[in-house]
């Protein structure tokens, strides 16, 4: 006997056997009577045991999809509705004009918008931050931070 | 198989239209003593529980009764009823995972009669089995698939080729890439 048995192939030995239960497994016994007394039986009762089984699940599937779809339309439908309804919209500047004073449109009084708070219960949006009606950018705010570069000297003179 | 399945059989294989109920009877009644066999190792081969395979047999040949206009068209019975077992079964086994089936391959070695059993079959264990058929579970599926049906020695590799709808070269290199696969889980578990 070896004794130093090569593990390739005591692996594929294994491999080999567990495949082998596949390949001699045997059927039970009576298999063939018990699959045509099921056959039997489908075949007597074709309508009740095919068409309204499956067709009964598949049209409840049908009927669930719809109510589904239906329902998350809804869902999208309100909550685009109440969503839109939350929107404040800023002020416009109003001009105010006096009628029958005869003064044109230039002379009107302006009233400036007013910064418009935010909703409580909203999602968050950008701030108008304005000065004066204006909305105010400082100079350097989106330049990059330079680096400092000492002066150049004079060339001396020789 | 009797002469009169045998006459119905070749009917199968030559008669374009199927005429009478009775044909339609006929023919199945063939296909179950040609095939059932063979349709229960492939089941249980996936599933590795006797009575789950045994309905998958059962439900395979439903299928034929449903379908049994198509009969006419099938080129292939062996074929079409094995890939219909392996989807029944695929899908049973994907439905009841937490099922043990240790005890069943025990019960499988200790039923197998001695004389069908090899000398080498004798030295390894059912654990040992058990071990195996779950690192075969680990396989991808294609590789899995063509190693499993190429265990049955019912089928040829043409027929496993037109079962995974794939080239005989393809099924012959994916059941190599199993085997070495196998090997090397094999190696490492027992190094470890």
């Amino acid at each position: 006997m070896n004794a130093h048995p090569n593990p390739a192939n005591d692996t594929d030995r294994q491999i080999d056997a567990a495949l082998r239960l596949f390949a001699q497994a045997q059927a039970p016994a009576n298999l063939q009577h018990r699959i045509h007394a099921r056959l039997h039986r489908e075949a007597s009762h074709p309508h009740t045991n095919f068409a309204v089984r499956f067709g009964g699940f598949l049209s409840q599937r049908i009927v669930f999809a719809s109510a589904a779809a239906a329902l998350g339309c809804c869902a999208i439908v309100v909550g685009s509705v109440q969503h839109s309804r939350q929107r404040v919209l800023p002020a416009t500047a109003v001009h105010v004009s006096t009628p029958g004073s005869g003064l044109g449109a230039a002379s009107g009084a302006r009233i400036a918008p007013q910064p418009v708070p935010a909703p409580e219960h909203a999602r968050s949006r950008s701030e108008r931050k304005t000065t004066g009606g204006r909305a105010t950018v400082s100079r350097d705010s989106h330049k990059p931070r330079g680096v400092a570069v000492p002066e150049s000297k004079q060339p001396e003179q020789p | 198989m009797t002469s009169c399945e045998a006459q119905a059989a070749s009917w199968f294989y030559t008669q374009p239209v199927l005429k009478t109920r009775e044909d339609v009877s006929e023919i199945i009644t063939a296909l179950v003593a040609e095939y059932s066999t063979t349709l229960y190792r492939v089941a249980y081969s996936v599933t590795r529980n006797a009575a789950e395979a045994e309905d998958i047999v059962q439900e395979t040949f439903l299928r034929v009764l449903r379908h049994q206009n198509k009969l006419s068209e099938i080129r292939d019975a062996r074929v079409w009823l094995v890939r219909i077992a392996w989807n029944l079964a695929l899908d049973r086994k994907r439905r009841s995972k937490a099922r043990p089936e240790t005890e069943d391959i025990a019960d499988l070695v200790r039923t197998l009669p001695s004389a069908e059993r090899r000398a080498d079959d004798e030295v390894i264990s059912s654990q040992e089995h058990a071990r195996v058929l779950a690192l075969i579970d680990q396989l991808p599926a294609k590789e899995r698939q063509a190693l499993l049906l190429s265990a049955l020695e019912e089928l040829s590799t043409t027929e496993i080729a037109s079962i995974c709808s794939t080239t005989e070269s393809s099924i012959r290199s994916r059941i190599f890439r199993a085997r070495r696969e196998l090997s090397e889980l094999l190696t490492k578990q027992r190094s470890s």
